[in-house]
């Protein structure tokens, strides 16, 4: 199971682990705002995208 | 949703896996950096003030306000060891005896908004009670600046009447 997260921690991982941040929302939420570095993967775009876009040594924090 | 994206990652072979519970909304009232479409109406983050003199429970008044003078402020803030704030001590409230304990002399408890609230909201507020400003704390209530009722009315280009200064 995921390891459940808060903000400080999601900053640690970017700053220290390069961490990638995913948001799974449906893309028109993505695109009226975003965390500034986000990508956006759709959940129901992950099983298709994830591989693709995702780099798999380093964390990646959904949200 | 972000926890059954999570663990489909997991299925799919990640293993390093986080899920930032609070999400994006967290983030934002907590006035770290987006990525908007279009501007949005201004918040508390766009005008807030930092280099607010900060104190903690143990310090001495006479010391707090020796540096609160110093940067010509006339208020310290008072915050715990994770930057909560507690406190604030005000104008005469500076002038009380030099011995007394900041946990004794501030007004414990202030109002506080996050930098994702609306300037037109913390205008009405503010305007509506006769105070100048308001503390900006992230959703964890650490302390972040300070929102001034003029420059909050000059960034919705409101006239900057002056408050009360309360």
């Amino acid at each position: 199971m995921a390891t459940r997260i808060w903000r400080d921690e999601v900053l640690r991982l970017i700053r220290d682990e390069a961490a990638q941040l995913v948001e799974v929302l449906p893309r028109p939420e993505y695109e009226d705002e975003h965390i500034e570095g986000a990508i956006s993967i759709p959940l129901k775009s992950l099983d298709r995208e994830a591989h693709e876009r995702l780099d798999r040594e380093r964390p990646v924090v959904v949200y | 949703m972000s926890p059954r994206a999570a663990a489909r990652l997991e299925t799919l072979g990640f293993d390093k896996v986080y899920d930032y519970v609070p999400g994006k909304s967290d983030w934002i009232a907590a006035g770290l950096p987006t990525v908007r479409q279009s501007p949005g109406p201004p918040t508390a983050g766009m005008t807030l003030r930092a280099g607010d003199i900060v104190s903690h429970l143990g310090e001495r008044l006479g010391d707090a306000a020796r540096r609160a003078r110093a940067e010509g402020k006339d208020e310290v803030i008072v915050v715990d060891d994770r930057h909560v704030v507690l406190g604030r001590v005000r104008g005469a409230a500076l002038d009380g005896g030099p011995a007394t304990l900041i946990e004794d002399a501030m007004r414990p408890g202030p109002a506080t908004v996050r930098p994702d609230t609306l300037l037109e909201t913390i205008v009405a507020s503010l305007g509506g009670a006769g105070v100048a400003s308001t503390l900006v704390t992230d959703p964890d209530g650490r302390f972040i600046g300070t929102v001034y009722l003029e420059d909050a009315r000059g960034r919705l280009g409101q006239p900057r009447a002056d408050a009360a200064g309360r």
